[in-house]
């Protein structure tokens, strides 16, 4: 078990190489002098020229692509062209409000989507089975920014009831100490700031988590039904057990292991739907800050961010895989 | 001297409908028709190719046409609408119906060529690794990892956003982002079938291992490769969209669905139709593509097979 | 004066609604099992044994099936007419049931021990201690060696004749009157099987349990039954005591059954394996009268019109054919 988990760690070492392999691939490959690329057109000779030291740019390719190992080694992203900004520090400063914001969708998505799939699962064919699942077809079905846009139409400018956009309202004041809004707000005891930022994350959270949620509740319902044929379900039944007991303790248990790693890898999907989300309700994080990056041609940032974000996903995937070993008597006990 | 062959009369028509002699493919593609969803997913699909197929039959304007005189009128059915324009119009005067019918000509010309591209790539790749295993299909599956290690759109952002906006480059980044899919669907299957004894007959008798892939192998495993390029369609629709959103897709004055929702949001109050309809066509096609995939799946899966 | 049976079963019916009509599973069966015996049941695949084991224990699926009558006295009380709370506390504790494939009974998730533990634990009020220690002598009466350290395996880590012996452990554990064993070896090596049934008999001799032996196989119901029943479509065709079933059967289907077990040796040379014409029929379309007579060779008109009763021909054998009227 303990050398299943080393050799699953080890394989994410030649997958992060291969991410630096292909971001670095990336810039090499554009058209036009990476120099000018990375500092912008409004750049000075001197600069460009530092830069160019810099980067190694009159040494082979794959020296190059050493000191840029050794530069991600070092946290050394660079700066961006607009703000002039580490890229580092930019992201510390962003990166809590996009772990705000997806964990939020992804506590909502994980309870509410294991919840209706049992339901569903255990009323098999009921109106609440049809219609769930119905609703999880729409679910996966919409693209998350129209339905972000629609939500904030509705919910936010028609009837008013939830802000437009942003974490917090122009004049809460809020002492920060984790940047998770939510989170300071309750170690400071500011019950205002709580309500104003709960009030701020969840309509972008909802739409976040929506995606996620179909997809948990289709995969716990199929995996519940699917265990719930198994023959030891007979036998518990034969012991005398009660349904209940049944769903909850021998059924639950079987059924979820599945379904941990389907939550688990929502991570990619929220993530990824983070960078439309944040754009739509601005909200200031990672994704934002990434699309931004994109739009503006800030390579820095471009790189810096993609870095960052692969390498998250590619951490949480081992976490799960490890945690599905666990979890998994047949693998664990051998 | 010559051998007389008797050859038997084989009725073509009984091969098809005569439940003792026909080819099992014709038992799936019956339950295939008795599946309500698959149906249903199907009549959407088609409507929807109709719609892209036969745009300027159907539009009612050019979807490109400025008018200065009509700009954001509301639908037919709200105050200020007009049967001109049923859907109503954008800030530039443009009717959204036509708009909203040569959007699909966008999208499906997105979903196709991603598609391919994916589906004919992952199946090469996914083939030789299957195949041959060893280093080949160790290079293949790490190089599907490292695809695999970005967040779904974040790689088709990153590649859009180093070889430009535009529709090609988009259609390009989501094919190559659904490749490792297929690649271990068809990797799976080979795996599989490569085990079973009419492959072991092939290479027995001296098949080149290019024509057991591709006469023998292949037929078997397109039960799961056709579920996926169906739900894989509707992903890229979305992919294309939100890049589209994004404005790293399809660029104006091209009529894509997410560049019109992109377009809308300015608009959000005043004019809330040319956000809100764009996104029910995104939703009903995508809809219609799961629905398929998840018919064809049923339908397909070899434990339901009798 | 009638001696109060362990459990009677009187003109059961179990029905199924289903789209096609309605599927007569068990239609009219009665039986009975009296303490410390062990009574086969036989019949082809699909002739209503599961079902009436599963009848007995009301683990019928309510829609679509249904009791559609009679009665199941069980130490005198119709267990038909308990709630579901009350028909939960005989399951596993009075009345217990272990199934075909021991392979995929038992929870892969949870320890053996646990498992058994936890039908103890459901039935009886005891302490951590003294279930534990129940579950090891629970092992030990099923004949699994070292069963401290077995407790804690999981089911991968046991054979199949193994976690046979846990899953009849589990039956066993709270002292059961009656035990229902469903094709309990059917699913085993040839030798695993002779093992697991030599326990089950040397355990009713232990436990005093009796055992209601479900199988399509003579030869086992020739070592562990005292007296069968034969079912086909739903019905008793005939019921004996072994020895007499065995020797003299009056029912056409069991002739027809004992002639087509191959015997090796012994004087029958070149004779082609006997078999019964036909097949079982659909339920969906039963014959009328006797539910056999389409493959029955001494059928004659009448079998084909009145439905055959139940005939006593005495010191417990019954028939159901109109031969013996």
């Amino acid at each position: 078990m303990i050398g299943f988990i080393i050799r699953r760690t080890l394989v994410v070492i030649p997958t992060l190489l291969g991410i630096t392999i292909i971001i670095f691939t990336m810039l090499a490959i554009t058209p036009g002098d990476p120099a000018e690329l990375l500092l912008g057109e409004r750049a000075t000779k001197e600069s460009l020229e530092a830069m160019r030291e810099y980067l190694g740019l009159n040494k082979p390719l794959y020296v190059q692509y050493g000191m840029f190992l050794k530069r991600v080694a070092k946290f050394d992203l660079g700066e961006t062209i607009w703000t002039r900004q580490k890229v580092y520090i930019e992201i510390m400063e962003r990166f809590p409000a996009t772990i705000e914001l997806t964990l939020a969708a992804m506590i909502i998505s994980s309870f509410l989507g294991v919840l209706l799939g049992i339901i569903s699962a255990t009323k098999q064919y009921s109106w609440f089975d049809y219609a769930s699942m119905l609703g999880s077809l729409f679910g996966v079905s919409m693209p998350v920014f129209w339905l972000g846009l629609m939500l904030m139409l509705i919910f936010s400018l028609s009837l008013g009831l939830f802000p437009m956009s942003g974490r917090l309202g122009v004049d809460t004041n809020l002492t920060v100490i984790t940047n998770l809004f939510v989170v300071d707000s309750i170690l400071t005891g500011n019950w205002t700031a709580l309500k104003d930022a709960l009030m701020h994350l969840a309509l972008p959270a909802i739409a976040l988590s929506t995606i996620p949620l179909a997809i948990v509740a289709r995969m716990t319902r199929s995996s519940m039904l699917e265990v719930l044929r198994q023959d030891y379900i007979k036998t518990a039944r034969a012991k005398g057990l009660s349904e209940v007991k049944i769903v909850l303790k021998h059924a639950l248990r079987n059924g979820l292991i599945p379904v941990v790693t389907v939550v688990g890898l929502q991570f990619g999907i929220l993530l990824g739907g983070a960078i439309l989300t944040e754009t739509v309700f601005a909200w200031p994080g990672i994704g934002k800050w990434l699309f931004d990056g994109v739009v503006k041609r800030d390579y820095m940032v471009i790189q810096g961010g993609t870095l960052l974000v692969a390498t998250i996903f590619v951490i949480i995937n081992l976490i799960v895989d490890v945690l599905y070993a666990i979890i998994n008597p047949r693998i664990s006990v051998k | 001297m010559k051998v007389k062959k008797n050859k038997p009369k084989v009725n073509l028509w009984a091969r098809v409908t005569n439940p003792e002699d026909r080819h099992p493919f014709f038992d799936q593609i019956e339950k295939l028709f008795e599946n309500k969803t698959g149906v249903a997913g199907l009549i959407i699909i088609a409507l929807f190719a109709l719609t892209a197929i036969l745009a300027p039959a159907i539009s009612p304007h050019d979807p490109d046409e400025n008018s200065l005189y009509d700009q954001l009128k509301p639908p037919v059915w709200n105050e200020g609408g007009s049967t001109k324009n049923l859907l109503g119009t954008d800030d530039l005067g443009r009717d959204m119906l036509s708009r909203l019918i040569y959007g699909a000509r966008v999208s499906l010309t997105l979903g196709i060529v991603s598609v391919g591209i994916a589906l004919v790539c992952g199946c090469i790749l996914g083939a030789l690794a299957g195949y041959y295993k060893g280093w080949p299909d160790n290079l293949i599956m790490r190089l599907m990892d490292i695809i695999l290690a970005f967040p779904y759109i974040l790689l088709a952002i990153v590649i859009v956003a180093y070889l430009g906006p535009g529709l090609r480059n988009a259609m390009m980044a989501i094919g190559i982002i659904n490749i490792p899919r297929f690649a271990r669907i068809i990797r799976a299957s080979v795996i599989e079938e490569y085990e079973k004894d009419y492959v072991t007959a092939a290479r027995a008798v001296g098949a080149s291992n290019r024509r057991i892939i591709f006469n023998a192998i292949f037929p078997n495993c397109l039960a799961p490769i056709i579920v996926q390029a169906s739900l894989g369609f509707g992903e890229a629709i979305l992919s294309g969209a939100g890049l589209s959103f994004l404005g790293l897709g399809a660029q104006p004055p091209l009529s894509e669905w997410g560049a019109m929702i992109a377009q809308g949001r300015s608009m959000i109050l005043r004019a809330w139709w040319v956000m809100t309809y764009p996104g029910i066509a995104i939703l009903l096609a995508v809809l219609g593509f799961n629905l398929l995939g998840d018919g064809l799946r049923d339908a397909l899966d070899p434990r339901l097979r009798d | 004066m009638s001696v109060e049976h362990l459990l009677e079963i009187r003109n059961l019916k179990t029905y199924f609604d289903v789209r096609g009509g309605v599927l007569k599973a068990v239609d009219d069966v009665s039986f009975t099992i009296e303490a410390e015996e062990t009574l086969g049941l036989v019949g082809e695949s699909g002739c209503g044994k599961t079902v009436t084991a599963n009848s007995i224990m009301r683990l019928i699926p309510i829609p679509p099936g249904r009791i559609a009558g009679g009665e199941i006295l069980f130490e005198g009380t119709d267990i038909l007419k308990r709630s579901a709370s009350g028909m939960r506390k005989v399951r596993g504790n009075k009345i217990s049931m272990i199934f075909q494939e021991p392979m995929t009974s038992l929870n892969p998730v949870f320890t053996v021990g646990d498992q058994v533990a936890e039908v103890i634990q459901l039935h009886e009020k005891l302490s951590q201690r003294e279930i534990r220690d129940r579950v090891i002598e629970a092992f030990r009466l099923v004949r699994i060696p070292a069963p401290e350290s077995r407790i804690k395996e999981y089911p991968h880590q046991m054979s199949g004749g193994m976690r046979q012996r846990v899953i009849i452990a589990m039956a066993l554990a709270c002292h059961p009157k009656l035990m229902i064993a469903d094709e309990p070896s059917t699913a085993l090596d040839v030798t695993i099987q002779a093992q697991i049934l030599d326990l089950m008999n040397r355990l009713k001799e232990e436990t005093g349990a009796s055992i209601l032996f479900i199988t399509h196989d003579l030869g086992v119901i020739a070592e562990m039954a005292q007296r069968v029943a034969v079912m086909y479509a739903g019905k008793i065709m005939e019921g004996a005591d072994v020895d007499t079933l065995f020797s003299e059967p009056k029912h056409p289907y069991t002739i027809g059954l004992m002639s087509s077990i191959p015997i090796l040796g012994i004087g029958k040379k070149e004779k082609r394996l006997s078999t019964i014409p036909g097949v079982v029929p659909s339920l969906f379309k039963l014959p009328q009268g006797c539910l056999f007579h389409e493959r029955c060779s001494v059928a004659y008109t009448e079998c084909g019109q009145i439905e055959p009763p139940m005939i006593d021909l005495g010191n417990g054998h019954i028939v159901r054919c109109h031969k013996y009227a």
